[in-house]
């Protein structure tokens, strides 16, 4: 099963509380409103919502959408 | 020994010159040497303890790599046991002695008094104690191999130019370039004695002219009047900033010419728009630290309870904040400058929607640029308030300090500063035109910090005209050697 953009871009809403713009290709460095806080809450959005859980060095390996999704598939497959 | 030294500035070539003339095989001994002889310089008993961690760790690192299941986490508990231990005994034992014996007054039950410690903060212990800890947990964590060869270990937590100051290195970052050969290369001297300069430049020239203003000024605030004290809070923030900053180019700059590279430690904090934003500018190494060991940790286990994920994340992020303060200093006044920084972030996390509204209701948002700027002063601003208690000996002094800026502010909003001299009082450190000199320099700084923000400053002078490129190189030594305060001036984060 993969995650799909519209599902990512939801949980992104729901943890940055605004609607992100967000592409397989958006990085984290170039949107200054994901920083360390929204990213915890991220990750514990799309735990909740793929019901898979992050190791700590997996969550500081995250540093795009792309590599959110692949990791997200790995976990679902 | 100090960056800007005699001692150092002997010290640095001769360590330089041997580790290039020896064979690859016995540098990591000379730099280890090199790095004791460094530390020795201040108090040489305390090397003990640096040798007391590494062995610790060394052993914690290989034992908890062999071990399986709970074994792994009780050499790990074991590791970090040793160096909050010894964090304990030698940085706040006294801070949690006296706040227990003030507890006892207050119960009036002094006969239980206990006593306190004479000791002499060892240099430099926040910094390879917290190197060190990450070590052990990111091999727990499976992320690097533990190291076997001892004398490669205790470098990875010696190497003299992060030792005392940061930037608080990774392992994943530092252990493998040890074992790297690294020869001789002509532009990385020059690129690494530019980096050193710049340092210099904004320790020497910056932040101790700044400090002549501002430490009579916190020091004795009542002696002086409001609008010098606002002066005074504004100078600290970017004392702070060249102080640490220029400490760590040195160190990034020195490590540089001999192959080495360091992490970042500072991005043009002050161009921040939000104080989520400074974290990610100012001391990054300390606030990654934190965020990789301690928040992410913490706030993992959120979603197990999702009706108060919210609350547990600003508790978390105000736990996160709280430790920062200690790790800055035993002493209440950082710790309510962690609280402060904590409670802006809770802040601006509970108040986003509510700031979008307002911005756009009285048109802020509407300029990009206007609106830009507004966030970069109010953050500023923020930073420049938490500071203020930082630097303070006492709570108290803090807050009459708080008071005298913001009643500074309105004397500067009240009259045109025309007659300076009413407005800054005869008791002010500085005659009027040292202070515009002041400002001048600060203006410089951010003027050089934007043009770092287009494009690399080094290699914008490296494209001029050999000319110019020795002039800019002749005035920064110029600029250092006679436009430097030079006398008992410490780095400010050799405190911790």
């Amino acid at each position: 099963m993969k995650p799909t953009i519209s599902e990512l871009q939801q949980l992104f809403y729901n943890a940055l509380g605004k609607k992100a713009d967000i592409t397989e290709n958006t990085v984290k460095k170039d949107m200054v409103i994901w920083d360390s806080i929204n990213h915890i809450t991220l990750i514990n959005e799309v735990q909740d919502h793929y019901k898979v859980t992050f190791k700590i060095s997996e969550i500081q390996r995250i540093n795009s959408v792309k590599e959110l999704m692949e990791i997200i598939e790995q976990k679902l497959s | 020994m100090l960056f800007n030294s005699i001692q150092f500035f002997l010290f640095f070539p001769i360590v330089t010159i041997i580790y290039f003339l020896l064979p690859h095989k016995f540098r990591w001994v000379h730099l280890l040497v090199a790095s004791c002889i460094f530390y020795m310089a201040f108090i040489p008993v305390y090397i003990l303890i640096l040798f007391f961690t590494i062995i610790i760790d060394y052993i914690a690192g290989i034992y908890i790599e062999k071990s399986e299941g709970k074994l792994r986490k009780r050499f790990l508990v074991m590791s970090i046991i040793a160096n909050v231990g010894v964090l304990c005994i030698f940085k706040y034992y006294n801070f949690f002695i006296d706040n227990f014996n003030g507890l006892l007054h207050i119960l009036n039950l002094s006969e239980g008094n206990l006593p306190l410690l004479k000791i002499i903060l060892p240099i430099g212990l926040s910094f390879h104690t917290f190197q060190a800890m990450g070590y052990t947990i990111e091999v727990y964590r499976g992320e690097q191999k533990a190291e076997r060869h001892l004398g490669i270990y205790a470098l990875y937590v010696m190497f003299y130019p992060q030792l005392l100051a940061g930037p608080i290195e990774r392992p994943q970052n530092m252990i493998h370039q040890f074992y790297e050969k690294k020869s001789f290369d002509y532009y990385r001297l020059v690129s690494g004695l530019k980096l050193m300069a710049w340092g210099l430049f904004k320790k020497c020239v910056i932040a101790d002219r700044l400090s002549v203003f501002v430490d009579p000024v916190f020091g004795h605030p009542h002696d002086y009047k409001p609008v010098v004290i606002l002066i005074a809070a504004i100078f600290y923030s970017f004392q702070m900033l060249c102080d640490f900053s220029g400490y760590t180019d040195i160190a990034i700059g020195a490590a540089r010419i001999m192959g080495f590279t360091l992490m970042k430690n500072f991005d043009r904090p002050y161009s921040s728009k939000s104080i989520s934003e400074y974290w990610t500018r100012w001391h990054i190494s300390l606030t990654s630290w934190f965020r990789d060991y301690v928040f992410y940790p913490l706030s993992i286990s959120l979603s197990k309870n999702k009706g108060n994920g919210a609350i547990k994340l600003y508790v978390n992020l105000f736990i996160v904040f709280l430790l920062s303060g200690l790790w800055h200093g035993a002493s209440w006044t950082f710790v309510v400058w962690g609280a402060l920084h904590g409670i802006y972030l809770i802040f601006a996390i509970i108040s986003r929607n509510v700031r979008s509204t307002v911005n756009n209701a009285l048109g802020i948002s509407r300029n990009k640029w206007v609106f830009d700027r507004f966030q970069v002063i109010t953050t500023f601003s923020l930073v420049t308030i938490a500071l203020v208690i930082f630097r303070s000996p006492t709570i108290k002094n803090a807050f009459y300090i708080w008071g005298q800026m913001f009643r500074g502010l309105i004397d500067l909003g009240q009259r045109v500063f025309v007659h300076g001299g009413g407005m800054l009082g005869e008791n002010c450190p500085y005659p009027m035109v040292l202070i515009v000199l002041s400002f001048c320099l600060i203006l410089f700084l951010e003027s050089i910090h934007f043009i770092q923000s287009k494009t690399s400053i080094s290699s914008l002078v490296g494209k001029q005209p050999m000319a110019i490129r020795w002039g800019i190189y002749y005035a920064l030594i110029i600029a250092i050697v006679f436009g430097g305060v030079y006398g008992n001036t410490q780095f400010i984060y050799f405190q911790f």
